[in-house]
């Protein structure tokens, strides 16, 4: 089998164009409000830039046809789902309605918590100011212009047909309803996948020093500041796979990892966290009492148990089939440093998030831990799937 | 040649077990749905899918609200005590706000009935004002 293992520039230039129009549109909206006309001319450039990465027709079938079934149900149904209507979906009609995107900061409705970022609720409100008024249908549909970047990526890099037929399974599998009832985590997954897989693609590629790498370091970029800005989990998410990175991708420039971490937070923090700082509102997480609420936890088997039992029953199936990696001929632990410490260190955020929740264990791992499962899920049978692009002998490059 | 066909077979069967579960997925986005269908108008029409996402007494008191012209509106305890309505209501009556009111959103049959003033009602959702 030809495996292609330098980059292809050209392969990154749709999804890094549609990321910084998706963000462009935020910053925007963060400081001059976009009319009508210009809601319309982003949709339009969306959908015109998303048919030309497609227009490989034979090649993007297995993405033509999810994004059609997205179409049929994210167009063709009501938004009925509790947190995309309460907290998502809320926050976008507030932000069409107010024309300000940072209309939640009164802390209004509180359960909808006014503390979560807002890409998809910025990019919904877009859209209804396009269509020029709010309904219960079509906002939620801007999802599906957030999930083409990341899967054009890893339709560019699982090279193969079947693989992408396969991992396009896997995400319908593990995330089910998640992909189009409007709720964030399975883009979160998503975006993690395609952030560890280009990384990894990245790493490999530098072997060969003559590989340029400027398109995917900046799609790096764009990809990490739009996780962020998705849902709090993302800023976990980014922290831990940035260190990762510095530390075990060591063919890529320490100085071009520093600058994705600084560009990424200092577009966070300007844009979201700032203002969402002056505005005083607290992340529920972080209620007084954490500590002792983790302490109090610990010395309970009961709960660690039930914390535990949750992980397995979730994740169980999903780790087993990524540990079947390392039985495979010549692959050694390091060659799946990344995914594998990333999957470790997201297992003990969760662990320690659930331990310090100021809510009932019971009903917070009952309401989220499947979702919050999602990330680590996509990322264990998305690399899973990847390690059969990069045949063991390019693994031995790395060493 | 025997190993490439059980290759097939295997993508084959991974392929058919994908589609079984699209399939699958979209009876369960249906099913989610408050009238378990698809929506009956354009998505893009003013009212699409209002009544597959909220329950009816929500979309009443919204057309009270706006009958009304209330921009501020307090609620009984039917629309306190119950999260659902609470949420539903408060983020679909939205730029009218759940506030301090004399002006009570309540069902017709709750008990707001005998001490405060009816005003209008739809269906089973009334609003009163209250001194």
């Amino acid at each position: 089998m030809f495996v292609n293992n330098s980059i292809d520039n050209e392969e990154f230039l749709p999804a890094l164009s549609l990321n910084a129009l998706i963000l462009g549109c935020l910053v925007m909206w963060a400081f001059l409000p976009p009319s009508r006309l210009v809601s319309i001319f982003i949709f339009i450039a969306l959908t015109l830039i998303t048919l030309i990465a497609l227009r490989k027709f034979s090649k993007q079938l297995p993405l033509i046809l999810f994004l059609l079934f997205g179409i049929i149900f994210t167009l063709g149904l009501g938004s009925p789902n509790w947190d995309a209507r309460s907290i998502w979906l809320f926050h976008a009609k507030r932000i069409y309605m107010g024309n300000n995107l940072y209309a939640q900061l009164d802390n209004y409705a509180p359960w909808s918590h006014n503390d979560y970022p807002v890409i998809f609720s910025a990019l919904a409100a877009t859209l209804a100011k396009a269509v020029g008024h709010w309904n219960e249908v079509f906002p939620k549909s801007v999802l599906l212009l957030l999930l083409v970047p990341p899967l054009l990526v890893c339709s560019a890099l699982f090279q193969q047909k079947i693989l992408m037929v396969l991992f396009l399974t896997v995400i319908g599998v593990i995330c089910r309803n998640n992909l189009f009832n409007g709720h964030m985590d399975a883009l979160v997954a998503i975006y993690t996948c395609a952030i560890i897989l280009i990384t990894i693609k990245i790493n490999k590629a530098l072997v060969d020093s003559s590989s340029e790498y400027i398109y995917p370091t900046i799609t790096l970029i764009s990809f990490f500041s739009i996780l962020i800005l998705l849902k709090n989990e993302g800023l976990a998410v980014s922290l831990i796979v940035l260190l990762l990175t510095f530390f075990l991708q060591k063919n890529i420039p320490k100085l071009n990892i520093i600058a994705i971490a600084v560009s990424t937070f200092a577009l966070y923090f300007i844009l979201w966290k700032w203002p969402v700082h002056t505005a005083n509102i607290e992340t529920d997480i972080m209620m007084s009492g954490m500590l002792q609420r983790v302490i109090d936890r610990l010395y309970s088997n009961d709960d660690l148990q039930l914390i535990l039992d949750n992980f397995l029953k979730y994740s169980g199936i999903y780790v087993g089939i990524f540990l079947l990696n390392f039985f495979r001929f010549g692959v050694k632990w390091t060659h799946l440093a990344l995914p594998t410490l990333f999957v470790i260190s997201y297992f003990g955020i969760l662990f320690l998030i659930y331990l310090s929740t100021p809510y009932d264990l019971t009903y917070h791992l009952g309401t989220s831990v499947k979702r919050a499962l999602l990330t680590i899920n996509v990322v264990l049978l998305g690399t899973f799937l990847y390690s059969f692009v990069n045949p063991i002998n390019n693994f031995k490059k790395e060493d | 040649m025997k190993k490439k066909r059980f290759i097939n077979f295997l993508l084959t069967v991974l392929i058919c077990a994908g589609l079984i579960e699209y399939f699958k997925i979209g009876k369960s986005l249906v099913s989610e749905t408050l009238t378990n269908s698809f929506v009956n108008s354009s998505p893009f029409a003013l009212h699409a899918g209002e009544d597959s996402s909220l329950p009816a007494v929500v979309i009443n008191a919204k057309k009270l609200i706006n009958r009304n012209s209330l921009q501020i509106f307090s609620l009984d305890e039917k629309f306190i005590n119950d999260p659902f309505l609470h949420q539903r209501l408060i983020e679909f009556s939205y730029p009218a706000r759940f506030g301090n009111s004399n002006y009570f959103i309540g069902m017709s049959n709750g008990e707001l009935k005998s001490r405060c003033d009816l005003i209008d009602t739809e269906e089973n959702v009334s609003v009163y004002v209250c001194k």
